[in-house]
């Protein structure tokens, strides 16, 4: 036995039956032609995909699957060919923001494997992905990431925590499991101590909470309660107190869970939600906890295709021990992200699908009483920036009761069945009202003009001058059509609260 | 439905694009995602939606398989990007159904083993052996699709399979592989989906 043979034996394509092309779905991909149809697809595709992501998988049937692939393909291509197989128009979406109003974002570093590095602005660029999902920072000084590091497309992802002790000028990686552990929650309630769910996808283990108390030196992990259970969100307001909400499969649909720990994790009492209730579907933050005893979640009401599609906020006053439903208006809502500034104030960030079943803002919900009563502000500038391409939001922080910065992003690579060639276009909004008016801000200049923003998110800001983004970089479109390399690359942006005036954020090295 | 000459036209040339390379490209997206098959499906379904919305630029044939094949690998990365920023919390919980179909052949020890030796390859190594030898690319066309000469792709597959011996345990490159060689330790992941 040679090389080459085991190298030809070894395909793991050969060990399952690739199916064979099937005609229809090609019709179906090139088929579909009229404008009234295209549009009516359209309208209906984007929902049915986020329901069917939005369900459990093992409650997926093959023909729901086919059919919101066949939706999908069609959709991709229907609008297209009825303007003669071009390309459709693309429009320059880039906000027209130029004068930054409330602090210059910067961009500070590239992330590199194995942590995150500073660099240049001119480089390095890129041969590896770390996308990074969660970020927090208990102090100035002191931050943590946890993201997914694809080293390449044929290897699985691990989930990464890095941590940086001066500022973001140097990141280090701190905790890589090194299985295919994926991190949920996450909270960090000093500069030493931070905590992090992890969960291997798919079997049937505890979920292990992972924690430093050493400023991300070394870690532990605990397991938490229940097999299949995933505590998605966690807020610790100190060392030992934390809370979760989560949820657990069962045999028939997930069913949202909670639990609270007085002693670090090392013990947890399951808690009651409120009926209905069902966790936010976004990956931070929908919960917060602080030293006496409150905390704040956001979810909506119920889960599924036949739930109300309602906001739904929740508070507790004893840790988490205890739920309670707030009094709230009701506001359409799938999902909703969620920023407190204190035990009392917090806004609340609605989404839902538009009439196309892009998640979009439906809403802005305020509370000033620690979550108790909610209000609904008529919040501007929450909308598309541009009419034609809807804007999805992404983070939230609001270091004082009137300031808040948001992350979002303009949709353009689900639009067209181009997504291999359309980026995303990164967008950050703040208010200083708040949340009565958000501005869009401008984002530092990419290193060269083949890059721009995908997004800027997570966000997280230790208060109103200081604040700390993770920016993705992709090829702009027309980069990628001259066959540029595909690049994706993570960045370190950083908010200098003095506004610069006149000053299009400037790369800064 | 589409009635002008140049609609059917591209119909006609999507159609025959699909037949005669669906299964290929079904074959690529599944060696770069298998932890995740359920999600190739989508993945394979964007490449030929991309190919359709350009089907006025698609090169003629050969060069339109490799030209999938690009488009396979940006669809993959833009996979990538999405599966890890989405929460996708209720695809983390329950047990995904498996929409390929396994073959009886159990996964061989020593093709685990073979897998996990190409993992501790260099990227560029890992990614030319696997066009020539599992997407059955010529070296010229593995040179095409990776924006490298042919001598350069040959170089590398030496370089790669001298690397590869070495891990598999081979003494020298006529030496017999044993079965038995404990070389390289088997973790859960290598293990297929």
């Amino acid at each position: 036995m040679n090389i080459e043979s085991l190298l030809f034996d070894a395909d793991p394509a050969l060990e399952v039956r690739i199916p064979d092309p099937n005609s229809l779905d090609a019709l179906m991909i090139s088929g579909s032609s009229t404008i009234e149809s295209a549009t009516r697809i359209s309208s209906t595709h984007e929902s049915t995909t986020r329901r069917v992501i939005s369900l459990s998988h093992g409650q997926v049937k093959k023909p729901a699957i086919l059919t919101v692939l066949a939706v999908l393909v069609v959709t991709a291509i229907a609008v297209p060919l009825a303007f003669g197989h071009s390309s459709p128009p693309r429009k320059n979406t880039t906000p027209s923001v130029t004068t930054p109003t409330h602090g210059a974002w910067s961009l500070a570093g590239y992330i590199t494997q194995p942590g995150w590095q500073a660099s240049s602005a001119s480089g390095p660029l890129p041969t590896t992905q770390q996308f990074t999902v969660q970020l927090t920072c208990p102090t100035s000084s002191t931050c943590y990431s946890s993201g997914t590091y694809i080293k390449n497309l044929h290897e699985n992802s691990h989930s990464v925590i890095s941590v940086t002790h001066d500022g973001g000028a140097s990141w280090q990686q701190s905790l890589a499991p090194g299985d295919t552990t994926y991190f949920y929650g996450f909270s960090c309630p000093t500069a030493t101590t931070c905590m992090v769910v992890g969960d291997v996808p798919n079997t049937k283990t505890h979920p292990s909470l992972y924690t430093t108390t050493d400023g991300g030196v070394s870690w532990t992990s605990l397991p938490m309660p229940g097999l299949n259970e995933l505590p998605v969100f966690l807020s610790c307001a100190s060392t030992q107190k934390c809370a979760t909400i989560g949820m657990v499969q069962t045999t028939t649909a997930p069913t949202p869970t909670a639990y609270f720990t007085a002693d670090g994790g090392q013990s947890w009492t399951a808690a009651a939600l409120p009926p209905s209730f069902f966790p936010s579907e976004y990956a931070q933050p929908a919960l917060d906890c602080f030293s006496n005893g409150r905390c704040v979640a956001t979810g909506t009401e119920g889960f599924g295709p036949n739930s109300q599609e309602l906001a739904s906020m929740i508070y507790s006053t004893d840790g988490g021990a205890t739920w309670a439903s707030a009094a709230a208006p009701s506001m359409t809502a799938t999902s909703g992200l969620m920023s407190c500034s204190n035990d009392s104030h917090c806004v609340s960030i609605e989404s839902s699908d538009d009439s196309k079943g892009y998640l979009v803002a439906s809403g802005e919900l305020v509370t000033n009483d620690g979550g108790l009563t909610w209000s609904a502000t008529p919040a501007t500038g929450l909308a598309s920036l541009n009419a034609s391409v809807p804007m999805s939001f992404d983070s939230i922080s609001c270091p004082t009761d009137t300031q808040c910065w948001a992350s979002a992003h303009l949709i353009e690579s689900e639009c067209n069945g181009s997504c291999p060639y359309v980026p995303d276009q990164a967008v950050m909004l703040a208010t200083s009202n708040g949340g009565l008016t958000w501005t869009a801000e401008p984002l530092p200049a990419p290193p060269n003009a083949s890059l721009q923003y995908a997004s800027d998110y997570p966000l997280y800001c230790v208060s109103d001058t200081d604040c700390r983004a993770v920016g993705t970089l992709e090829l702009t479109t027309s980069a990628s059509d001259a066959g540029v390399p595909s690049v994706e690359q993570d960045v370190v942006l950083t908010l200098n609260g003095v506004p610069a005036s006149g000053v299009n954020g400037t790369s800064n090295t | 439905m589409v009635t002008s000459p140049a609609s059917r036209e591209a119909q006609a040339k999507f159609e025959d694009l699909y037949q005669a390379n669906y299964k290929t490209i079904y074959a690529y997206v599944y060696r770069r995602v298998p932890h995740s098959s359920s999600d190739v499906p989508d993945v394979v379904s964007e490449v030929f939606a991309t190919a359709w919305r350009r089907i006025s630029d698609l090169p003629p044939a050969p060069q339109d398989r490799l030209w999938l094949f690009g488009v396979a690998h940006n669809c993959l990365l833009e996979h990538h990007r999405r599966w890890s920023r989405r929460l996708r919390l209720l695809s983390h919980l329950g047990a995904q159904p498996n929409r390929v179909e396994l073959l009886e052949t159990a996964a061989d020890p020593i093709h685990l083993r073979v897998r996990a030796a190409l993992q501790e390859l260099r990227p560029p190594d890992r990614e030319v052996i696997l066009l020539v030898y599992w997407d059955g690319l010529s070296h010229i066309e593995a040179a095409s699709v990776l924006g490298c000469s042919a001598n350069a792709v040959a170089l590398r597959i030496k370089k790669a399979k001298a690397r590869l011996e070495t891990k598999l345990g081979f003494t020298s490159p006529a030496t017999n592989f044993s079965k038995d060689t404990p070389s390289i330790p088997i973790t859960s992941k290598e293990q297929l989906p």
